[in-house]
């Protein structure tokens, strides 16, 4: 049993080399794929499916700003009138916080123990049926951060006036940049991978952001305007959950569920760790070049 | 018994005896040899190893064993089976033992040892950048590695020998002349035949000098040194940092590239005496080396903004090739050196200067006086002192002078204030420190003695040195070194520990010696690795004469394991023609198309292309793993990925891009980036201060820098901020490169455009209309030429289409740009099929609803036959940039566009005839000789250009 699954890994490991995906060459790249692998190992379609016991917990919480938030920034969408006639004075998404409670922020449990000693990420869990949506109106994606899980059916739809692109740029996963004029017919695709967090853009109007989580379990959650969150359905266990905001970067916590029991978890964020998040951390020196011998001059 | 025999016995294996699962078509590991039952609990045994499959099947596609065998590349004695160790050729009589498994890809270098990149062999590959980039080149010769500097000594030396004997020919003519007078008849008719033909030989020899000197030229262009150039040090540095910095470079700069000449490690160990050699050495080698360079004070430059620096410098991609940062947080390129500390050793003028135009020289050298040029040498011929491509000849004798720093760095084309800014910016990262006084480096008495101690050392093999310039590579050559009997490795006084398997580096005070005991290393492998590690270990327990002692420093390998083994696999491998465990007919000998390809990556390596862009498919150029590309954002500000360049240009257009990748010598005239280091007129914004001329006295002054050649700008993507440098490229680099690029996307067919059906009138209306439709997205992104809607403009201008790309891959490129070049912002989906033809996928005006043919040629043929009008057309009816901005009036050209838009389409009707010629010139000009005739054809060819 086990060698089989080395094996498929070592399979799945080569064919992503030679495939060539970012994931598969390069040092800089090689602690998020680690990452993932943590995150994903045994989450896919060949985890033990979870089977539903009753006495499963619920996580709640705030995110919360100290200090004094970033200035709103307005978005100069001159460039295109179609955007401006629809959405004048736009503004940026970045930093959204109201009454000291930040919106957007991506919560889900990275890992963890349940408290029959199984590990949380070894569970497979059904894929919901129902697609996740993200949608393109007044030149906004809406929502602005969401959370999937691995192949679950994603589409996008434009509601503008005018045309888009979808450029949705995957490590984990294969990355795709697709047009999609006004009228179009929603474009269907899903993440064969967990991989937190993908970040999605228009090139066409490059305030457009957005920023997806794919995830291997059900447990993760958006902050909502008041700045709140409920992951539900968490069996009893000890849990690393973690926060991640696109300016204010990441939080990590320890959360414990008891039996139907919910567990609270609050966070603030400070503009002191407003830096660049979403990053790699170090340098590439000489890199060793992994060609994949794909090419046979 | 599993036997190969290949062709004739030349290989006879019968490792699948023993490695039977060897060829297997599913992969068999190790951990699938344990026993069926109780898997958990049993491993498997040691045996299990020999059964495993190959690790690369591909690889082993590539090289059948059957033709091939096993020991051709894994070496071996093939034909004993009697037990391993025999089998393997593990023991000292047998000359090709089985390379260790992290050495495997020694074997590779025996038949791939021309080729700079091996795909799939990564240690190989690595062992060769290290003895290229960590300097190894500078002392050994091995094939193929610096290259120019030998074949501009063959060129020049060859050139010599055709002079002596023209000499010798006319000598002898003037002879038969003379003697006409007395001859019988028949006699005088053979003589004056005899003189006649002489004289017509030398005019072929003076044509072969003249190709000569032109091909010398061009290795001049392209003979680099893998360290600075030490005329410069008066100008550069801070005379009281190089005692400290020649001690221990180390310990200023982790991880240079310049290696340790001393045995500092045993200073404790050693008696004063030595300590107090070495000391002494020093001090005469900085001593010559600071008397003999050039003596002249830098005109001085006001200090700029360090945070503007700072933005250029992470943004331009300088961090490409260099890094930033201390002890484990260094960020960016181990290509070249780490800039942390240049503040404190260096002159800020200089450095200000450098990053301006790395490739302008103080002063000229003539090979043939052997000496560098001064004013006074070209105003004794009423010349001024100018010395670029265009004046390039020696004042004196007419021969070709060295006019450029011989360094890799490339033009980055900055404006003087920000080259300014970005020295400010590495000047602040250190803070200037006081060094020990340094005056005994002009003390005339020492120069003698360092001048012997600089050839001793060799430091002419990385530094251009005064005196020096002629001087030969003081190490062994390395090409077949793997190849030497074992016996004629000096192992000195380490022969007896090196069989016992002592550990050479083990303290030998130590209690237990035993301790330090492992396998034996008296072989290839244990001699280099050794060597690498610390050369002077083969001195140990020697008396010897300062002068007799080793000469290798210690290289500088950052303490990395797996560099040592990439270089001992490298050497390992190096065994040249004999050495080989396979018959010389079965190197690899690529065709036409390959051979490009080989050629090709010498130069891609020579100048660290892959630190900005991909050039093949997997590789990750330095600037994508950079922390700041990790946005989403920035990425888009990645350089464009080559790995089909070959199938999206012309390669005409190539060849005219990589010699001026900022397009912007309108007159056409190829520039090498070495300017004049001096000319008479002054800008205004020149930042020097007014020295006066007699207080600097005897040398040359540069008052400003001498202006830039298509400053500030890229060529193509004007919207990135990292820049396309110019790299002066000789014309044979050029045409390396182009064919490199067209061989790799199987492009090496002389490409002749096509001629392209002309757009009707209601085509063009049609065309213009789907561009300005609002489900069109192409003006939202491309460079039009209005200023306010280039600012945030992120693709490049219709208008270079027609000279620069190829139409067949821009109707690829319109299908699908993902597939060719994943990641790109152009972004997939926009047509769809119909029938036969493909159609805009989004909403299409009207006029469509008549119009049945394909949209995407539609396109192209509209792109291809855009006109700087037609765009301003486009442009005046989109409601994509000039709804809200006022647009600049029609009639007048926005000046952006105006060089580059008018030339091309200009250059497009005029070339189309040439462009035939040209093409098959790129092509059959079969040898590298052939280049200059190009070189002129391109100028003359521009020079057309600019008379029309």
């Amino acid at each position: 049993m086990f060698s089989k699954r080395l094996k498929l890994w070592i399979c799945m490991f080569a064919a992503l080399s030679l495939l060539s995906l970012s994931a598969a060459c390069g040092k800089g790249g090689d602690d998020d794929v680690a990452e993932e692998d943590g995150t994903s190992s045994g989450g896919g379609p060949t985890g033990t499916p979870y089977q539903t016991a009753g006495n499963e917990g619920t996580v709640t919480g705030k995110a919360s700003f100290t200090g004094t938030p970033p200035a709103p920034q307005s978005i100069d969408m001159n460039a295109d009138a179609a955007c401006a006639g629809k959405n004048p004075n736009a503004v940026a998404e970045t930093a959204v916080i109201k009454d000291g409670k930040v919106q957007n922020v991506f919560v889900y449990v990275k890992d963890g123990t349940t408290s029959d000693g199984k590990k949380i990420t070894s569970f497979s869990f059904p894929v919901p049926s129902e697609p996740v949506t993200l949608d393109q109106n007044g030149c906004h994606y809406v929502p602005h951060v969401l959370g999937i899980q691995a192949n679950q059916k994603f589409l996008v739809t434009n509601s503008d006036p005018t045309a888009h692109n979808v450029n949705v740029q995957g490590k984990g996963n294969p990355p795709w940049n697709t047009s999609q004029p006004p009228g179009a017919k929603p474009i269907e695709q899903k993440f064969p991978r967990a991989e937190v967090i993908i970040p999605v853009k228009c090139n066409q109007h490059p305030w457009m952001k957005s920023y997806i989580g794919v995830m291997s379990t059900p447990f993760f959650a958006v902050t909502g305007v008041d700045g709140s969150f409920t992951i539900k359905g968490l069996p009893p266990g000890k849990y690393t959950v973690v926060a991640l905001h696109e300016k204010f970067g990441e939080k990590s916590f320890e959360v414990t569920l008891t039996a139907k029991g919910s567990a609270t978890a609050d966070f603030t964020f400070d503009a002191g760790t407003a830096s660049d998040t979403i990053r790699s951390s170090s340098l590439e020196v000489m890199p060793a070049i992994e060609f994949p011998m794909l090419m046979r001059h | 018994m599993r036997q190969i025999n290949v062709d004739g016995d030349i290989v006879v294996d019968r490792c699948e005896t023993c490695h039977l699962g060897v060829r297997e078509p599913m992969t068999i590991s190790v951990a699938d040899m344990r026993p069926v039952r109780d898997r958990k609990m049993r491993k498997a045994d040691e045996l299990s190893r020999a059964f495993v499959s190959h690790p690369n099947k591909e690889l082993l596609d590539l090289h059948n064993p059957d033709r091939f065998g096993c020991s051709g590349c894994h070496g071996g004695n093939g034909r004993a089976t009697t037990n391993a160790e025999k089998g393997h050729g593990r023991n000292k009589f047998w000359l090709h033992p089985l390379h260790d498994k992290e050495n495997t890809e020694a074997g590779c270098q025996q038949c791939h040892s021309a080729d700079r990149v091996v795909q799939g062999a990564n240690i190989l590959n690595l062992g060769k950048d290290l003895f290229q980039y960590r300097g190894c080149v500078g002392c050994h010769r091995s094939e193929g590695f610096d290259r120019e500097t030998d074949a501009l000594a063959n060129a020049r030396q060859t050139i010599s020998q055709l002079e002596e004997q023209i000499a010798t020919n006319e000598r002898e003519a003037r002879q038969s002349n003379e003697r006409i007078g007395q001859a019988s008849d028949e006699e005088a008719q053979r003589l004056l035949a005899r003189a006649e033909s002489l004289r017509v030989t030398n005019s072929q020899l003076a044509a072969r000098i003249s190709q000569l000197q032109t091909q010398s030229k061009y290795l001049m262009y392209d003979q680099k040194k893998v360290g600075p150039n030490l005329k410069d040090v008066q100008l550069k540095l801070r005379k009281d940092w190089i005692p400290g910095w020649l001690r221990d470079p180390q310990n200023f700069r982790p991880g240079t590239k310049m290696p340790t000449f001393w045995r500092i490690d045993g200073e404790g160990n050693r008696t004063d005496a030595d300590n107090q050699r070495e000391t002494n050495e020093r001090h005469a080698i900085a001593a010559y080396v600071w008397q003999s360079g050039f003596v002249a004070k830098l005109p001085e430059m006001k200090p700029g903004d360090a945070t503007h620096g700072k933005d250029l410098f992470e943004t331009r991609g300088c961090m490409a090739c260099h890094s930033i940062g201390e002890k484990g947080s260094e960020v960016g390129g181990d290509f070249a050196a780490n800039l942390q500390r240049v503040g404190e050793k260096a002159n800020f003028d200089y450095i200000g200067r450098w990053i301006y135009n790395p490739r302008a020289r103080w002063a000229p050298y003539c090979p043939k006086e052997k000496r560098d040029l001064t004013r006074e040498d070209y105003e004794k011929k009423g010349l001024p002192f100018v010395f670029d491509n265009d004046h390039s000849t020696c004042p004196n004798d007419g021969v070709e002078l060295q006019i450029q720093n011989m360094t890799v760095m490339p033009n980055f084309r900055l404006t003087e204030s920000d080259s300014r800014d970005i020295a400010t910016y590495l000047f602040s990262l250190s803070q200037r420190e006081t060094y020990a006084d340094a005056s005994f480096m002009d003390d005339p008495n020492l120069k003698e003695q360092g001048r012997l101690l600089v050839k001793q050392y060799g430091c002419a093999g990385c530094h251009e040195i005064q005196g020096f310039e002629e001087e030969q590579r003081i190490g062994k050559e390395l090409t077949a070194e793997g190849a030497t009997p074992i016996e004629r490795l000096d192992f000195a006084l380490l022969t007896h520990d090196a069989e016992m398997g002592l550990d050479p580096f083990a303290d030998s005070n130590a209690t237990k010696p035993e301790a330090s005991k492992g396998e034996p290393w008296y072989n290839h492998k244990g001699f280099f690795t050794n060597k690498i590690k610390d050369p002077s270990i083969y001195d140990k327990g020697k008396e010897k004469e300062a002068k007799d002692l080793l000469r290798m420093p210690k290289p500088s390998l950052k303490d990395k394991p797996e560099w040592n083994v990439a270089l001992t696999t490298f050497l390992l491998g190096s065994v040249g023609v004999e050495g080989a465990n396979v018959p010389q007919s079965y190197f690899y000998n690529p065709d036409t198309r390959r051979k490009d390809i080989q050629d090709g990556w010498w130069v891609i390596k020579k100048y660290n292309c892959m630190g900005c862009h991909n050039v093949q498919v997997g590789q990750k150029s330095v600037l994508s793993g950079l922390p700041k590309y990790q946005d989403s954002d920035w990425k888009d500000q990645l350089p464009p990925q080559l790995t089909s360049e070959g199938t999206r240009v012309d390669p005409d257009w190539l060849l005219r891009f990589l010699c001026d990748p900022s397009l912007s010598d309108s007159q056409g005239q190829p520039d090498s980036g070495t300017r004049s280091a001096t000319t008479a007129q002054t800008t205004a914004q020149s930042a020097t201060t007014s020295k006066s001329k007699d207080q600097i006295s005897g040398a040359q002054i540069e008052n400003h820098l001498s202006p830039q050649p298509g400053a500030d700008r890229n060529g193509v993507r004007t919207y990135l901020k990292a820049r396309m440098p110019t790299f002066s490229f000789s014309p044979n680099e050029l045409q390396t490169l182009v064919r490199f690029f067209m061989a790799v996307s199987s492009q090496s067919d002389i490409y002749i455009r096509e001629r392209q059906e002309p757009l009707s009138e209601n085509e063009r209306v049609l065309a213009r209309q789907l561009f300005t439709s609002r489900a069109a997205p192409c003006l939202k992104c491309h460079i039009t030429g209005d200023p306010q809607h280039d600012k945030t403009a992120s693709a490049p201008n219709f208008l270079l289409a027609s000279s620069r790309l190829k139409p067949a891959w821009t109707v690829r490129w319109l299908l699908d740009p993902q597939q060719i070049s994943p990641g790109t912002p152009m972004p997939s989906g926009l047509f769809k099929r119909d029938g036969e033809r493909w159609v805009f996928s989004g909403e299409t005006p009207a006029g469509f609803n008549d119009y049945h043919r394909d949209h995407t040629d539609l396109l192209v043929r509209y792109m291809f036959q855009m006109t700087p009008d037609e765009q301003r057309r486009l442009m005046s009816t989109s409601p994509v940039a000039t709804s809200s901005e006022p647009s600049s009036p029609p009639g007048k050209e926005p000046a952006a566009a105006t060089p580059n838009g008018t030339k091309v389409s200009r250059a497009r009707r005029r070339q189309i005839t040439r462009r035939h010629v040209m093409a098959a010139h790129v092509k059959y000009s079969g040898s590298k000789a052939r280049a200059p005739d190009r070189w002129i054809v391109g100028k003359h060819r521009d020079a057309d250009l600019t008379r029309e």
